[in-house]
């Protein structure tokens, strides 16, 4: 069985099932408009040179996310 | 005329088809939140009225998270029956149908214009709308926005379209069955690479490359303050040569009152100003192109961190930056970011950037007294333009950390994302139609505030005349005299020069300039400087053309050389040179720091909706500025004497 990682740890250029999102109700609503819900898959295309914030390829599009807030999510690598 | 509204998430063309079928000029942009509010303009058929078309702000959904969401939603609330043209980006059907679909069921009339087809085609794709339009019931027209085509078949299609009087409208719109017929439309598209994403990723492993990635952002925008400065230097001496000569043929023609207003008032001031044309022009043609390309939004991610311990976001870079053209536009753009707190400090700190207006006055300041040195491409005025720049973001960042400190009672935002745009070429024809209209709009401001104020200090500087027989008796007794014709000639030239200095320091204005001048004598103003300053309160620019009149009116010759070279030789009275490269020191600073900007303060009252903020911001600025400058000048006077 594959095993789940933290979004914010995940490696770049691999797909990434999402599994887990830990973050209040508002803000799940707000990042599914962006494309990111359980069950989605993503990628995270890029890494900010500071480390923070990450880029990630969903619905269609790429959004930089804090990585608190990657923090709080959980993938599987596919 | 029936209104038809543009919608559409950020970033997906709406502002271009609103350029194209209108033909207007509103701000294109390759960021999310590039239009902050509503545009409304009238679109011809056949030369005449068809329709009228609205240009909004993008969303990402119908529950707004930011100010301009929230305009454009409440917009899209009060046009029910309207047709709404939802603009989306082809590549991206399975999210961007969602919002359409939605609308739909509210009972708005829907018409879907898939934007980008030139890059759907790139990245071979194949999309039926034939079959969606039948499926859904919404007609679906292939269209790119950016090189004009399907915009016909378009446009004759909304023109028939009129407003629905009694829409459809379903109870409650669950978003499963929305989603479940997004994926019965999405059938229809074959492909599902995207090339340009593959792309992207590669320009991006460059630029946000985890060691070069703040190194290069830092070139890149070096050359650009380098290029304004150096690219359109030609073309500014072109013009002021131009002025010169045009100042030294009317002069030929007399010496009366309607001459010296026009070479002294007109030419003298208003020209001033107009010499600083081109690189206005370069300065707005070089941020387009990087407004064009994409990069912006990246280098918005990347400053994200560092930006963060001064109660900042990455955010706040593009408002940052557009005030580097101007902080009107700059103080708009901050709707765009979701963090109200953020958001006011972003309004309270966006003066401080260099904006074009303070270009004239620090181009003229370093010509004058920086000494000059070329290396090729670079050159120390451009080092010293530099440092300006970078003068604006320290003090935007540490007013910004002193911000943070208090409880500002605004709200914290939940979530802060960042779109990335596919890196695009820039629509060349709309960015120079676009730096056109920057430049019109300087002309206008030119042709306005800056003229009348121009003819205003002519004339405060001008009168009350002094009784010129008393001129004219010592004049005669010169001729008279016993000397040579060349001793006399030099008599004459002093007695003029001396009677003209008397004149103008006797004049209204002289008389204010000497009344105020005590308060900016700390910071090393004469009246003649003090004059300027107190008259560039209305705007930065003023501040170029008064001295241009005092100076013009204070000189004797016309053509000895041009104000750069009339504030070099200017004497105090004492008999030594007035001004020093710490005059110099002290007036950047000050114009670094102050708010001298009408514009800027209405907008910062409409943005905020009180007087509150935007007096703040005029009593800080001030007060750092006046500050700055005082270290500066007694500083420099002690360091380099
Ligand atoms: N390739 C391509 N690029 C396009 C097309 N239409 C627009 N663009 C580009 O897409 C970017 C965004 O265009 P805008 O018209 O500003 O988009 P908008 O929807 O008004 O954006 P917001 O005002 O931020 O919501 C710009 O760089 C345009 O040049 C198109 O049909 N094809
Ligand atoms: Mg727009």
């Amino acid at each position: 069985m594959e095993t789940q990682i933290k979004l914010s740890l995940a490696p770049e250029g691999r797909r990434l099932e999402v599994i887990e999102i830990n973050l209040p109700e508002d803000v799940k609503t707000m990042l599914s408009h962006l494309g990111l819900e359980v069950g989605e898959v993503i990628e995270r295309t890029a890494t900010m040179p500071l480390g923070d914030p990450i880029a990630l390829h969903m619905g269609g599009q790429v959004f930089s996310l804090r990585k608190e807030v990657c923090e709080k999510m959980k993938v599987k690598v596919l | 005329m029936i209104e038809i509204v543009l919608s559409g998430r950020p970033n997906s063309g709406k502002s271009t088809l609103f350029n194209q079928l209108a033909t207007k000029n509103v701000k294109v942009g390759n960021y999310a939140g590039c239009t902050v509010e509503k545009v409304t303009a009238t679109v011809y058929e056949d030369g005449v009225p068809a329709f009228e078309i609205s240009d909004l702000p993008g969303i990402y959904s119908l529950e707004p998270n930011t100010l301009d969401e929230k305009l454009a939603i409440e917009h899209l609330g009060s046009v029910k029956g309207n047709p709404i043209v939802f603009v989306l980006d082809g590549n991206n059907l399975k999210q961007e149908l969602l919002i359409p679909l939605q609308l739909k069921k509210q009972g708005h009339q829907i018409i879907i214009a898939v934007n980008m087809i030139d890059e759907v085609r790139a990245n071979k794709k194949i999309l039926d709308l034939a079959s969606m339009t039948e499926l859904s019931g919404i007609p679906f027209f292939p269209i790119s926005a950016k090189t004009g085509e399907g915009l016909g078949s378009l446009k004759k299609f909304l023109a028939k379209t009129s407003v629905q009087k009694a829409p459809h409208k379903e109870d409650s719109v669950d978003l499963q069955t929305i989603k479940s017929e997004v994926k019965k439309l999405t059938k229809f598209v074959q492909g599902d690479e995207d090339r340009l994403l593959a792309r992207d990723r590669k320009i991006d492993s460059i630029l946000l490359h985890r060691f070069f990635g703040a190194p290069i952002f830092l070139l890149v925008i070096f050359a650009l303050f380098q290029s304004v400065f150096s690219w359109s230097a030609p073309f500014s001496d072109a013009i002021e040569s131009g002025l010169g000569l045009l100042g030294d043929w009317i002069s030929t023609m007399g010496d009366g009152l309607l001459i010296s207003f026009l070479v002294d008032g007109i030419i003298g001031g208003l020209g001033a100003v107009l010499v600083f044309v081109p690189q206005i022009a370069m300065l707005f043609f070089l941020l387009g192109l990087l407004e064009y390309s994409g990069y912006l939004p990246r280098v918005a991610a990347m400053v994200d961190r560092f930006f963060r311990p001064y109660g900042l976001n990455g955010k706040v870079f593009i408002p940052l930056l557009s005030s580097v053209a101007c902080a009107v536009p700059g103080i708009m753009s901050t709707r765009t970011i979701e963090n109200e707190r953020t958001r006011l400090i972003a309004i309270l700190i966006s003066p401080l950037m260099t904006c074009s207006a303070r270009l004239p006055v620090y181009t003229l300041l370093i010509a004058t007294f920086v000494p000059s040195k070329e290396g090729g491409w670079l050159s120390t005025a451009g080092f010293v333009m530099f440092g300006m720049y970078l003068v604006g973001i320290i003090a935007a960042l540490a007013v910004a950390l002193i911000l943070n400190f208090f409880d500002l009672g605004r709200p914290r935002a939940k979530l802060e994302f960042i779109h990335f745009p596919h890196y695009r070429s820039p629509n060349w024809k709309e960015l120079f139609r676009y730096v056109l209209s920057r430049v019109n709009l300087f002309l206008k401001k030119a042709g306005t505030i800056i003229a009348a104020m121009a003819i205003i200090l002519w004339a405060l500087l001008t009168f009350p005349k002094m009784d010129e027989t008393i001129l004219e008796s010592q004049k005669a007794a010169i001729e008279t005299s016993e000397s040579s014709q060349e001793e006399k000639e030099a008599k004459l030239e002093d007695l003029q020069m001396h009677w003209d200095g008397m004149q103008l320091e006797r004049s209204y204005g002289g008389r204010i300039g000497k009344f105020i001048a005590p308060v900016f004598a700390p910071i090393g103003y004469d009246w003649k400087l003090s004059i300027g300053i107190v008259a560039s309160l209305a705007a930065r620019e003023v501040f170029v053309s008064t001295i241009g009149t005092v100076f013009s009116l204070g000189e004797v010759d016309e053509s000895s050389g041009g104000l750069m070279k009339a504030l070099q030789e200017e004497k105090a009275p004492d008999g030594s040179l007035a001004y020093s490269i710490a005059t110099c020191v002290s007036l950047l600073l000050f114009f670094a720091f102050s708010l001298q900007c009408i514009s800027t303060i209405g907008i910062a009252k409409r943005e905020t909706n009180s007087w509150k903020i935007p007096g703040i911001m005029f009593i800080y600025m001030f007060a750092l500025a006046y500050g700055a400058a005082f270290i500066g000048y007694q500083l420099t006077r002690v360091l380099i004497g």
